[in-house]
């Protein structure tokens, strides 16, 4: 199959996985200047399921209050708006996951897990480098391997053949990919992405995410995200279906410049934020 | 050397470094034991992080070691040896091959602690 085959996939707008409303919604309040938390508190407000998960996640340990908090406006404050809108995205995410039927071989839940997993340590990444967006690098780990959704969905056969030589010749999945396709899930993703109409650099994690394009000019952003990955893959968070733990390039860890004797600090704080991530978004 | 975030730090836990506020005054100096009240006083003064003794690695490693056998390790390593692609001169896979190693040793060491204290209360 070639490139423009996926591109005919991508246009059948009737098929195509979405992004939730509520998220759209979101994502345009938060652009708009005269934006208030009350605003955002009714959006939030209209799915149930979602409230509950906002509320849950500022009485976790992980922001260890003194006090319960039960409103829903008072937890947006706290939380700040793009801690809430990652929130809208995850469980989006895990909806949109589970809505569709893929192939046998390629297993959904897992395959979430690995994205909630690079969401978290590329955000942990970003926060220890004190990047300026770890919330933007946030959403870009949760998609970065969004074309693998694609392929899951409309390429049972191909797909599921990828798959196997994967596990069978242990070989990283975009080089099998390449091999049986004639390109990988980072091409698929930038185009679903494009289609999404996600941010710029948004769009540029997910396209570069393996570093594999040595003219693309590799920011902190997606430097973060190879990384995350990377260590997600290491520590077992999930599994987007590789079968080996693939090697981080030496420039994407010198991007971020992290001192190496922090690793050990990122690790356990990366494995404590996923437990208590996936239980909360999963609820 | 061990940095922790300040949400996992505990009663009892002794600083290694100091601990200086935005002013750079020496709010706490190294050896202090931490208390609930200093955890509490530290993350009122806007700290996210600090240095904890004895957090390092390299001690709970040479505890596993104890524990189990020189088989029982050289199957460890060759398991997570097979889960890596080779890598040479990347000191970031060097050092993320270790911590996945000792994650594993000490997964087993405290299994296996535990089975000998059961095997003992039998």
């Amino acid at each position: 199959m070639k490139p423009n085959q996926i591109d005919r996939i991508i246009r059948r707008v009737d098929r195509l996985p979405t992004l939730p409303i509520i998220y759209t919604k979101l994502t345009r309040l938060l652009q708009a200047p005269n934006t208030t938390v009350q605003t955002v508190g009714n959006i939030i407000a209209e799915d149930q399921a979602i409230a509950v998960k906002v509320l849950r996640l500022v009485n976790s340990a992980f922001y260890g209050l003194p006090h319960k908090i039960g409103s829903l406006k008072h937890a947006i404050v706290l939380l700040g708006l793009n801690q809430v809108k990652n929130l809208v995205l995850a469980t989006s995410t895990l909806q949109m996951f589970q809505e569709f039927k893929s192939a046998e071989a390629f297993d959904m839940k897992k395959f979430w897990e690995h994205s909630v997993g690079c969401a978290i340590a590329a955000k942990v990444l970003a926060e220890t480098a004190h990047m300026g967006s770890p919330d933007d690098v946030f959403s870009g780990g949760l998609l970065h391997d969004v074309g693998k959704l694609i392929h899951a969905i409309y390429l049972d056969e191909a797909f599921t053949a990828v798959i196997a030589d994967v596990q069978e010749n242990e070989v990283p999945m975009i080089e099998s990919e390449k091999k049986i396709l004639g390109y990988d899930h980072s091409y698929t993703g930038r185009e679903l992405a494009a289609r999404w109409s996600l941010s710029q650099g948004t769009i540029e994690m997910i396209a570069h995410h393996h570093l594999s394009d040595s003219s693309a000019r590799i920011t902190k952003e997606i430097a973060a995200v190879h990384v995350g990955d990377i260590l997600c893959i290491a520590l077992g968070l999930g599994s987007g279906g590789e079968k080996k733990v693939p090697v981080a390039q030496t420039k994407a860890w010198d991007i971020l410049d992290i001192d190496l004797s922090r690793l050990d600090y990122i690790v356990t704080r990366i494995e404590k934020l996923f437990s208590e991530s996936v239980s909360i978004l999963e609820s | 050397m061990g940095t922790v975030n300040l949400n996992d730090v505990e009663d009892g836990m002794v600083l290694l470094s100091e601990v200086s506020n935005k002013h750079g005054n020496v709010m706490l100096k190294p050896g202090d034991k931490l208390t609930d009240k200093t955890i509490m006083l530290l993350k009122s003064w806007g700290i996210t992080e600090v240095d904890i003794e004895g957090h390092d690695g390299d001690v709970v490693d040479g505890k596993d070691k104890d524990v189990l056998s020189p088989d029982i390790i050289a199957s460890i390593e060759k398991e997570v040896n097979g889960q890596f692609f080779d890598f040479t001169d990347n000191p970031f896979m060097e050092r993320l091959y270790g911590i996945v190693k000792k994650s594993k040793m000490k997964c087993v060491a405290e299994a296996t602690i535990g089975n000998s204290d059961e095997t003992e209360s039998n």
